[in-house]
């Protein structure tokens, strides 16, 4: 049961990297206008939040 | 206040803070190794990596008891208001002391077998407590709050959300207690520890059941001794002028509407939202600093007659409009738009007020 939970946690943040990226790099200001000159540290800063929330961000991203 | 983002919102006071938490920090693990091996010398009855896993354990549970009482504590009184304005760099700190924890125990203790070291550690022998699991879980939430914690995350999933995924701090603290109480507390024969963690869980509790009592019997006295009674055109009598301190406000809760709060600042009075746009601090219990009515929780500002934050800043929140008759404060309760100006009501200071 653990084990199962850990690998669908795995899968997960494997999504959300491989979405987090891009969208922290050229997503960002899409939603979010004041993000729009967001420096390099910041961008970074953003990726663990977008691989947490990744489902929502896509969404957002899918209607901005 | 944002116009635009910035990787870390540091000023004078909080680098300030900061550098405390990283001396409080690397003092406490530091302390507590060198005092452990004066007085366990010996390597072989409990190592340097043991020492440090309970170290960084110990140390995160200090920091996330400070964190949890900080905010009824800031209810309370004035003076841990400081602790308040930067509770989210002492979270994200605590945070990455939780995380060396977990990283020496998968370490330590997953790290030389043939199975993935974190399976290793959360797979539990049958019939046993999962109590590294809780803890696993617990620092999944709490790495959902580190990661979300710039105003970025706020603004952009609504206070609502973003407040109800923090509240999960509470969810998170009770995986904690069962991963200390299931876990390394359960083989101990020393009761200090367990005494020492109830009177934490205690003072978290009670705290927030007093606060929280403050709270409701406080709007049940303004409910009950409150003239809110709505003249012709609809407007509430809500306080009298001499109610209000200078550049302070009164808290009225106008019934079936939101907190308002009513600022006196240079002889005239505003109506604002209570609720900060940023936290939903109460701005109430704020002060008028340089013409701008002050959130406590963080700093936030908004002037007065428009709430508006100033320029080059965007936050906007809901102001109401006043009027003044003889000493009595009038206060129509349907908010205006975020940001709409509205003219303060002037009235007469009393002499004494005006030589004070």
């Amino acid at each position: 049961m653990i084990s199962f939970f850990i690998y669908a946690c795995v899968i997960y943040f494997l999504f959300g990297i491989f979405f987090a990226v891009p969208f922290c790099f050229m997503w960002l200001q899409r939603i979010d206008t004041l993000a729009e000159h967001a420096s390099i540290p910041f961008r970074v800063l953003c990726i663990p939040g977008a691989v947490f929330l990744w489902p929502v961000l896509l969404v957002k991203v899918r209607h901005a | 206040m944002s116009s635009s983002y910035r990787t870390v919102q540091w000023n004078a006071h909080k680098k300030i803070y900061d550098l405390i938490i990283a001396l409080a920090v690397t003092g406490f693990i530091g302390g507590f190794v060198v005092l452990s091996r004066i007085f366990f010398p010996s390597p072989e009855l409990i190592s340097t990596p043991i020492l440090l896993i309970r170290a960084c354990g110990i140390c995160a549970i200090l920091m996330l008891h400070l964190i949890l009482i900080i905010g009824p504590l800031a209810r309370l009184t004035p003076l841990a208001a400081p602790l308040l304005y930067n509770r989210r760099h002492l979270g994200v700190s605590f945070f990455c002391v939780a995380l060396m924890h977990a990283l020496l125990v998968i370490g330590f203790y997953g790290g030389f077998g043939v199975q993935n070291p974190l399976l290793a550690v959360l797979d539990a022998p049958d019939g046993s407590i999962p109590f590294e699991f809780f803890g696993f879980l617990a620092l999944i939430i709490f790495a959902l709050m580190a990661a979300t914690s710039h105003d970025f995350w706020l603004a952009n999933l609504g206070h609502a959300w973003w407040k109800a995924m923090h509240m999960l701090v509470y969810l998170a603290y009770i995986l904690v207690l069962a991963h200390v109480l299931f876990g390394p507390l359960r083989a101990e024969s020393n009761v200090i520890p367990i005494v020492l963690v109830s009177i934490g869980a205690a003072a978290v509790l009670s705290l927030h059941i007093l606060t929280g009592t403050r709270e409701v019997l406080r709007d049940f006295r303004d409910h009950e001794h409150s003239t809110h009674e709505n003249d012709q055109t609809g407007w509430v009598d809500v306080c009298s002028v001499d109610d209000i301190q200078p550049d302070r406000a009164k808290i009225v809760q106008i019934e079936n509407h939101e907190r308002v709060a009513v600022f006196r600042h240079n002889d005239s009075l505003s109506a604002i939202t209570n609720v900060c746009a940023h936290q939903g601090g109460p701005l109430g219990e704020g002060k008028v600093i340089d013409g701008c009515v002050t959130c406590p929780w963080h700093g936030y500002q908004y002037k007065p007659e428009c709430g508006q934050s100033p320029p080059p800043y965007t936050e906007k929140i809901a102001t109401y409009d006043i009027r003044v008759e003889g000493r009595r404060v009038l206060i129509n309760p349907t908010p205006n738009a975020p940001g709409t100006h509205t003219e303060p009501a002037a009235f007469e200071p009393w002499p004494e007020d005006q030589d004070g």
